[in-house]
Order: structure tokens, then sequence, then C-alpha cells
């Protein structure tokens, strides 16, 4: 049996966030349609927005993206959102991702 | 790479019915059916015979007159149960067991008795309420595909029959308190099993979706929701409902090749009520149909909130002349409120409720001091609050998604267009606009039941031609509800990948069992709980 130290398990969990950022940051980018421009602006948003939405619980990748893309869309940070705030009050909820999707709907409806 | 395990998921699926989609007794003595096609002699015996047909020759429809006059009595004592509405007089058939209805069986929530499924017509719902009994596995592995976390470990599903004679606002909180204890018996089993429940799925038809906005918005049970899947719900209403008060429900197209089919919906049009005697009789007291009527927000098919017009109201051989050679514009209503300005018009012929037909039994042990029509007006008052109410309280669900039938060759009621046909005017008529406002109770014409078609029905009088007849039907939908109904919706509110018009249509009452509505029911369960975020 193969039993991991705790130091072990943080650096496994350090090295699976890194690569989930490097993933979601690249699809963000394809997204918002800046892959090719080198634009160190963009890639801070989407850290910081990744960040942010880390903070809120079991956040999915797709759940990630959206709220990063509202963000962009509303030309803001995503802790100053609504849906940011709204995810913040409820928490854990089933309806989460369904309702990022419909929000990020309108959004681009408009943009 | 750090994996998940699936997580095990309950989703109670909750079916709320149509009007008249819900079997009916009375709360009094529960032995006493008054609604419940699925017993066609029942049927056929308490309003196939009580239809106010006539066989054979009638002068002067004299015998029609009588006939119609005494059917609508018998309806609607049987419906209403007394002079005026009263909401405690009927309730749903619950919790019994039915021969007729598929043996669905789970080990831990029993059969289709234990799951209400008597409350609603086997013969309109029992082919969804199986469908979805069995597409549990289907279902439970398409979802994985977009969200492999998720393991659908149950679905039971339920049905939500209610008394549809009441307003949607009193059905809604009956539905509220059944939406609460089943996903409350939900959630504690999930919770025994330390796995998550989201809240129920609530499927509507028709009727039943006004019902559940009213339980999620007003009477609190959006939280025990997880989504709402409606179809052919007439979100604003539906202008056929207004045209039934004056001449009946719709004569069904009858077709050479399929008689059968023919046979069992001219069956099913004459329990309905081919007069408008016969649905005012009933409608007219009931706000739960009253809440069908096109509301404030109306618009047809073609986005014009003025969805009613009377064209040459004076019906004179100078008005037609006016209407050959110039632009001149017919009577267009309502500016903004159909409720004062078309309903509840008592002084006008194109009003919803004939006062003349609302007490065929006579008012005799009525307060003399109360007219007919005020008793109208106060069920109609009501419906417009309804309105009101729901709108205000949110509206939708937050998780809404909805389907109706964007077909042109189901022709459908999108507006009203009342004509007049009268190739010498009015002539041996008193020609004044005073007319629009007369009485035209013994004027009203309906078509041959086997021969005739809808386009027959007619106010007659006079010596040649028609006075007023409703035009034909021409807009997309389900025959029932237009395309407008559903597609009218606030982007706000449903967002536009919510909602889905299937431009290969279907009829309204058995659009649940239409392949395409049920492919699209189930695609959009397995959407929804694809999109469930998991803790």
């Amino acid at each position: 049996m193969l039993v991991l130290s705790d130091q072990e398990m943080t650096a496994l969990r350090d090295l699976s966030l890194r690569q989930r950022r490097k993933k979601l940051k690249q699809l963000f980018l394809n997204q918002i349609n800046k892959v090719n421009q080198e634009e160190d602006e963009f890639i801070e948003f989407f850290d910081r927005s990744f960040d942010a939405a880390m903070n809120l619980p079991s956040m999915n990748d797709k759940e990630i993206l959206r709220l990063c893309r509202i963000a962009y869309y509303k030309q803001t940070e995503v802790i100053s959102t609504d849906e940011y705030e709204r995810c913040q009050q409820e928490q854990t909820w089933s309806g989460r991702s369904l309702y990022l999707c419909a929000s990020l709907e309108r959004l681009a409806d408009v943009v | 790479m750090i994996a998940s395990c699936p997580s095990d998921v309950i989703v109670p699926i909750i079916f709320v019915p149509g009007i008249m989609g819900s079997r009916l007794h009375t709360k009094s003595s529960p032995d006493e059916v008054i609604w419940d096609p699925d017993d066609i002699m029942f049927m056929l015996r308490k309003y196939g015979w009580n239809a106010g047909s006539v066989v054979g020759p009638d002068l002067f429809r004299m015998r029609e007159k009588a006939n119609v006059r005494q059917a609508a009595m018998t309806r609607k004592e049987l419906l209403i149960g007394g002079a005026s509405f009263n909401k405690d007089y009927l309730e749903p058939i619950t919790f019994q067991t039915s021969t007729t209805q598929s043996m669905a069986l789970d080990p831990y929530w029993g059969d289709a008795a234990k799951r209400n499924w008597s409350s609603v017509v086997s013969s309109s719902y029992g082919n969804i309420l199986t469908y979805l009994e069995t597409q549990k596995l289907k279902i439970s592995q398409e979802i994985k595909k977009n969200n492999p976390q998720f393991n659908l470990l149950e679905m039971p599903v339920w049905a939500l029959g209610y008394n549809w004679s009441a307003s949607n606002y009193d059905s809604g909180r009956y539905a509220a308190e059944k939406i609460k204890d089943w996903v409350g018996q939900a959630k504690q089993r999930a919770a025994e099993l330390g796995i998550q429940c989201p809240g129920a799925i609530v499927l509507t038809h028709s009727m039943g979706g006004l019902v559940t906005r009213s339980a999620a918005m007003i009477h609190g049970a959006a939280s025990d929701i997880f989504a709402v899947i409606h179809t052919v719900m007439p979100t604003d209403g539906a202008a056929a409902a207004y045209k039934r008060f004056h001449f009946g429900f719709e004569n069904p197209d009858a077709s050479l090749f399929s008689p059968i089919k023919g046979v069992k919906d001219h069956g099913g049009y004459v329990v309905l009520g081919r007069q408008g005697a016969l649905v005012t009789a009933i409608l007219g007291h009931m706000p739960g149909g009253q809440e069908l009527l096109p509301n404030k927000r109306y618009k047809d098919n073609n986005g014009n909130s003025k969805w009613l017009t009377i064209h040459n109201p004076e019906r004179n051989l100078i008005g037609h002349l006016r209407d050959w050679v110039s632009d001149v514009q017919p009577l267009e209503l309502p500016d903004s409120n159909p409720y004062t300005e078309i309903y509840r018009r008592e002084d006008r012929m194109y009003r919803a409720a004939n006062p003349e037909w609302l007490f065929p039994e006579g008012m005799e042990n009525l307060s003399p001091n109360k007219p007919a029509f005020d008793y109208f007006t106060e069920s109609n008052e009501d419906a417009e609050m309804f309105h009101e109410c729901v709108i205000s309280a949110g509206d939708f669900h937050e998780v809404t998604y909805l389907c109706y039938s964007d077909d042109t060759a189901f022709r459908t009621y999108d507006r009203i267009d009342w004509k007049t046909d009268k190739p010498l005017g009015s002539w041996g008529r008193r020609i004044t606009e005073e007319n629009v406002a007369a009485d035209r109770t013994d004027d009203y014409r309906r078509e041959h039941l086997v021969w005739g078609d809808e386009e027959d029905k007619e106010i007659s009088g006079g010596l040649f031609g028609v006075d007023f007849r409703i035009d034909s039907p021409g807009g997309a939908g389900d025959k029932t509800v237009p395309a407008s109904a559903g597609r009218y919706v606030d982007p706000n509110k449903v967002p536009p990948s919510r909602r889905k018009g299937h431009t290969s249509g279907y009829e309204h009452e058995p659009a649940l069992s239409d392949s395409n509505v049920q492919s699209w029911v189930k695609d959009t369960i397995v959407e929804v709980l694809g999109e469930c975020s998991l803790y």
C-alpha cells in the first residue's frame, strides 16, 4: 500500500491546481478570442478570476469558465459581479451551473 | 491526477396535467365521480348524452334551444354543483389503484397508486408517465456523458392531479403542498443514504404550467424545485378560450383516412361542448378556465397586442362599401386591458360571457339584487388578479424550459376577427352601431355535427347572410395554444436556448404522446441534470 505524507499530498494538490489553471486559461483565452494575443492583461485577469472562483465550494471547470466570462463581458472583477455574490450567498447549490449558464447567455446576447 | 468518486443523486419527477386532465370527485362524497375521461361510458352517459344535440327535424330550432338549456343545466349541476362556483366542491381522485394504469413498481417508492397516478387521466397521460418511469437508466447514462460524476440512483415519477375548476392560485397552493411533501420524502431518503437530492423536476402540460408557476412563485415551492419543464403552456392565455365562450370547442377536422380517430375526436368534441351556451354555463363560473383567456400581455403570432377586431361593426351596406373602397380600420381591441375592454363589456356582443347562458337553471333562488353578469365579473376579476399576481411574484421559476408547437399545419386561433357577410347589409334589421350592443342570444347557429365544420358557426339574423362570425383560425400552434403564447417570453426570464418551438408540430391535448415532445422532455432532463452542481 502506498502511503503519502501530508507534504506529498499538498504537492499533488498544487500540481493538479496548476494543471487545471493552465488548461482553463487556454480555454478562456480561446473563448474570448485572445488566444494569439500575448497580452498579459487577459492572463492576469484570468488568474485573478480563477483564484476568486476557487473560493466557492466544489466549482467545476464549466462553472469557473462561465464565471470568468461573465466578469469579462461585464468588464469587471469576478468578485464584483452579482453572479459571484449569489454563488457566495448560496454556497452549496445544485442550480449554480444552470444559473451561470443562463446569466452568460443573456450577456452574450447583449454583447 | 486526482479523480473524484461518482455522486449518487435522487431526482423526483412530478407531472402536473392540463385543464380537464385530472379525474375529479365531489369532496363531500368521494364515491360521486364527476370527471373521469378514462371511463368512456361514464363520460358518454354524463356529458355525451347531455350535449344539446337534436336528432331529426327541428323547425325554428325550438327543440335544440330547449335541449341546449337542459344540457347546460345538467352539466353545470355536475361541474359547478350549484348556482355559483364553490372551490371546495370538487377534488382530485388521489392515491387510488386503477386497472387502466401502467403497473409502475419501484422497490422503495412503490407502485403507481402510491405515486398518485390515479389523479390524472390515464388515457391522456399514462403514456408519458410510463415513458419517464422506464427512461431512468437511459437518462442516467446520457447524463454521464456531460457530467461523469453524476449517478442518477433513483427517479420516482409522481402525478399531481388537482381541482382544475378552481383558480390556478388555489390549485397552486395545493400543488405547492404536494411538491413540498414529495420532495421532502426524497430529501429524507437522500439524507438516509448520504446522497444528494437537488429538488424535483416538474413537468407540466398546458394549464398545469400556470398551476406550477403559482406553486413555485406565489406559494413558496420554488426552492423545492430544481427545474420546470413546460409543454404547450398558454403562458399569456389562448384566443381559442375566448372563442369557446361564443361557439364552444373546436370542431375536429374529419379525415377519410383515419375514420376511427375521426369518431373518437368527434366523441370528445361532443363531450366537451359544441355550443357557447354549454361552455359559458361552466367556464363562466370557473376562475381556472377564465385564466386561460388572453391576458394583458397577450400578443398574436405577428406580435400584435390588439388581437381582436370587429370588421364593419354596423354591418350595413355602407359599411361594407367603406371596407371595400377604402382602408377603413376595423374596431381593434384591446388598447391595454382585455378584461375591462372585452370580457366584461356586458353591453357589447363581443363580451366573453353571455349573461343569458350563465344560469340555465334560472336565478329564482338567487338574490334579485345581483345580476347574472356580476357573477362572471367576480370570477373574471379573480382571473385578472391571478396573472398580475404570478407576474409580480417573478413569473417563472429560475430554471424554466418550455416547448410548444409552431406548425402552421395545426391552424390555431392566435387572434379573433369578427367578420360579417351580409350581401344586403343589415336589410331587414335595425342598422345602427347599437346592434353591436344588442342581445344576440337567439341568433347563434352551430354547425351540422357530421357534415359541418368550424366555419359554419355564426350569429345570423335578418333576411340574408351572416351577421357575425369568427374568421377561421390561421396561426401556427397546436390548434389550441398559438405559437405566440409559447414564444412570447421575456428573455430575461427564460433564455432563448431554453425555449423550443417544434415546427413539426402536434395537437394540444395529446402533445405529450408525441414522440418529438417525449424526446425533447427526455433530452431536457438530461441537459438539466447534466448541469447539476454536485457537492
